[in-house]
């Protein structure tokens, strides 16, 4: 007598009893007809296996990293970078305009608002950046560039003799930069 | 006889991702993400139809592992105790979106006569579209992740004879449909 067809798919997924497995099995060696059935669920399954995997678009990844709270690594580097770059930029742009020398004829608002914006941007970049673990330095060379670039930074802006009004108006763009970098690393968790 | 589901076998083996990530190594973690994300996403894909749902429900199972990772054990495989999580997480959204989730075991309709032809030969993926999501992600959890009766019903909150009717029928339906 055959095994009706849940008796089958029960053997096939090991959940009979002892007994009732012995005699499904031995039914198996003689019979070619249950023998196909359960070749056809050993192919569903095949089917549904070979094919199971699909490609994770490389953003779910990212979203995920953003939404980790709580990691050290990330919370210790992330805003000395920030700082580093901050510093960096507002350093870069003071080196330029005194340069230039236009700096004392432009009004300080627009010297100022043009920092921010940038420096916006930059902090932007810098926070996309950090989802990007493939780009992660290790824990210890990513503290210590960033470490080294900050003290840079800050020696080289100290050196520099701009005028006082603009000295403070990018003061206070790396204040409000460091402000945004802060809400910034609340919100996204760097 | 038969070909093992991969992702049902224990290991022996510690995995030393797992612990590092049991400690808050974020690297580990990606690790794993990288191994086991291509099947949580094709679960989620196969049950939503709806790749920015999927790719939520991906982020939502993965953030739901890294928080109950320090409570792993190691009883089971690593991958068996992801794909439980994912189960539960993919379940909890499809109940909340859809009413369509079992096979009526009564319905005739359910299940073509074997001398009525299906009208067109069904792909995989267009037969499995056909059945209402919990079947369809019992069948999943049990052929592609290994998972047990006893495991799908837990995470599923219903019985182990609905597991084991929705999956006997389900495989029934899919032969037929690809037949």
């Amino acid at each position: 007598m055959h095994p009706t067809d849940e008796e089958l798919q029960s053997w096939f997924d090991e959940d009979l009893t002892p007994p009732a497995r012995a005699t499904v099995h031995g039914h198996l060696d003689t019979c070619s007809a249950c023998s196909a059935k359960l070749a056809l669920l050993q192919s569903l399954r095949d089917r549904l296996h070979a094919t199971a995997d699909m490609r994770v678009p490389t953003a779910v990844w990212s979203r995920v990293r953003l939404a980790m709270p709580g990691h050290s690594r990330s919370d210790m580097r992330a805003p000395l970078l920030v700082a580093a770059a901050v510093l960096l930029f507002l350093a870069g742009y003071a080196v330029g305009q005194i340069k230039q020398r236009p700096i004392i004829q432009r009004p300080t608002a627009d010297v100022a608002s043009e920092v921010q914006r940038t420096g916006s941007a930059y902090v932007g970049a810098l926070a996309t950046l950090a989802t990007l673990p493939e780009s992660y330095p290790t824990r210890r060379g990513g503290r210590e560039a960033a470490l080294g670039a900050f003290r840079g930074a800050a020696v080289e802006l100290t050196r520099l003799a701009a005028d006082d009004d603009t000295k403070a108006a990018l003061e206070r763009a790396g204040e409000a930069l460091m402000s945004e970098a802060r809400m910034s690393r609340r919100t996204i968790h760097f | 006889m038969l070909a093992p589901i991969a992702s049902s076998e224990p290991s022996n083996t510690p995995d030393l991702r797992v612990a590092r990530a049991q400690r808050g190594d974020a690297e580990a973690f990606g690790a794993l993400y990288v191994e086991y994300a291509p099947a949580v996403y094709g679960l989620a894909m196969r049950i939503s139809r709806n790749g920015p749902e999927a790719e939520d429900l991906v982020q939502d199972t993965f953030l739901e592992v890294w928080h109950a990772l320090p409570g792993f054990r190691g009883e089971s495989a690593f991958g068996t105790w992801l794909y439980r999580i994912a189960a539960r997480v993919i379940w909890a959204r499809m109940r909340r979106v859809s009413s369509e989730a079992w096979l009526d075991l009564d319905a005739a309709s359910n299940v073509p006569s074997p001398a009525t032809p299906v009208a067109e030969r069904l792909d995989l993926e267009r037969a499995m579209e056909r059945l209402p999501r919990g079947a369809r992600l019992v069948l999943l959890l049990r052929e592609v992740h290994g998972l047990s009766y006893d495991a799908i019903a837990q995470q599923l909150a219903v019985s182990i004879g609905t597991v084991k009717s929705q999956l006997h029928r389900a495989r029934h339906l899919m032969l037929e449909w690809l037949d």
